[in-house]
């Protein structure tokens, strides 16, 4: 009786520390912007890997820069290297994720200019200053800097394109997610080689 | 426990796929017809097991089960977990095609050595004996996926120390539910199907 108290007092302990969800796979979520590397760690469960190692190699192997997620699983990291990059999360625990990223078309950064007044002012000045010449010559010939024009596309569309990102995420992290017909169709697999390795051995026995 | 594409050394991934292979040479040669309905439910237990996480502290563990295939199966549990784990790799992407062999080892192995070692005491008389019995063959085989683990991992990268730390010291609560669920199915199994426990294998 004092057996199956013990018993039953545990099978409701390991029921209380239960719950379903996801084993330890690790994911990577990287973006290049610039010389700007940044990205996401996570769990198959979408836990975010925290102070997990993040190194940088081009693709030959040369490492170039290491550091570790915050506790949120991301991480930042700026690569003056144009080429194509290799990006690794190492989760410990023989736990790895790769990800390869294209080469950057585009080394200008937003640190460009060290002037006080920021780059959108600085081409709104400009283009006053255009319109203005635009008026006295009536040129139509008018040339807004190209670079100047760049940065500021660049900061728009880096604004437009957080939102973007968060949701992108989160589609990556569903699709990263155990679905139940996959653990069905694993099932599905394993009884089906097995009954295929039975008959077999059925057919060799009665051989 | 799945050990990742990328992480372990050429000589470490030959070496895993060579004893896997004998293991699995071993397993089919002692695979009965009769058997293979058993393996195909454990290889299922085992292939769902990695899914059921149990939280520990910031972290979180997952089962195994290797403990519970190994003690009902013997050498049979390197094809149920060998399969389980092709077919992980092959949905989830847990491990990897090429750490399989490696992975295969470092679970089955445990398995077979706890079949060896508590098997003969598992009995219908005593369900007392029985439950600590199965308790420690999961409990066990837990640990020593870790050990294997740790030890492939230094193999290649030379910190066995913390490795150990990492992989033992902090799986040994998940161990210890490992322990529970097995010792539980064991006193379960000799109420209702004991005959499971009798087969050589």
């Amino acid at each position: 009786m004092r057996f199956r108290l013990i018993l039953g007092l545990l099978s409701f302990w390991v029921l209380f520390l239960y719950s379903y969800g996801f084993a330890h796979k690790v994911n990577l979520f990287v973006f290049r912007e610039g010389e700007k590397v940044s990205g996401e760690g996570y769990f198959a469960n979408g836990a975010p890997c925290m102070k997990c190692a993040i190194e940088v190699y081009t693709l030959k192997g040369k490492k170039l820069t290491q550091t570790t997620t915050d506790e949120k699983g991301r991480f930042e990291v700026r690569i003056k290297e144009r080429e194509p990059l290799l990006v690794r999360l190492i989760a410990g625990e023989g736990h790895l994720a790769e990800e390869k990223l294209e080469g950057s078309i585009e080394v200008a950064s937003n640190d460009k200019t060290k002037e006080n007044i920021t780059k959108k002012e600085r081409v709104d000045l400009q283009n006053k200053k255009d319109v203005e010449s635009m008026k006295i010559t009536n040129s139509k010939n008018v040339e807004i800097d190209r670079e100047m024009l760049k940065v500021v596309v660049k900061e728009v569309i880096s604004e437009e394109l957080v939102s973007f990102k968060g949701n992108f995420l989160e589609l990556k992290k569903d699709l990263n997610r155990v679905r139940f017909q996959d653990i069905i169709g694993g099932i599905g697999y394993i009884i089906g080689i097995l009954g295929l390795l039975a008959m077999l051995k059925a057919r060799k026995e009665k051989g | 426990m799945h050990i990742s594409e990328g992480v372990l050394s050429p000589p470490v991934l030959i070496t895993g796929w060579g004893l896997t292979l004998i293991g699995l040479t071993i397993s089919l040669k002692k695979l009965s017809t009769r058997k293979i309905p058993e393996v195909a439910v454990l290889s299922s237990a085992f292939f769902i097991a990695s899914l059921i996480h149990v939280p520990i502290g910031p972290s979180a563990a997952h089962l195994v089960l290797n403990g519970m295939v190994g003690i009902l199966l013997g050498w049979n549990s390197f094809v149920a977990i060998f399969l389980g784990l092709l077919l992980q790799a092959l949905f989830f992407q847990f491990g990897g095609f090429t750490t399989l062999g490696i992975n295969t080892f470092n679970m089955a192995f445990p398995g077979v050595v706890s079949y060896y070692l508590f098997k003969r005491f598992i009995g219908r008389k005593n369900h007392k004996l029985s439950f600590i019995s199965g308790f420690l063959a999961g409990f066990l085989s837990m640990l020593g996926a870790g050990f294997f683990t740790a030890l492939s991992l230094y193999l290649t990268e030379r910190n066995f120390l913390i490795l150990c730390e990492t992989l033992i010291i902090a799986h040994i609560p998940i161990a210890v539910v490992e322990g529970l669920v097995t010792g539980f199915i064991v006193v379960y199994l000799l109420k209702i199907k004991p005959e499971v426990f009798k087969d050589e294998v």
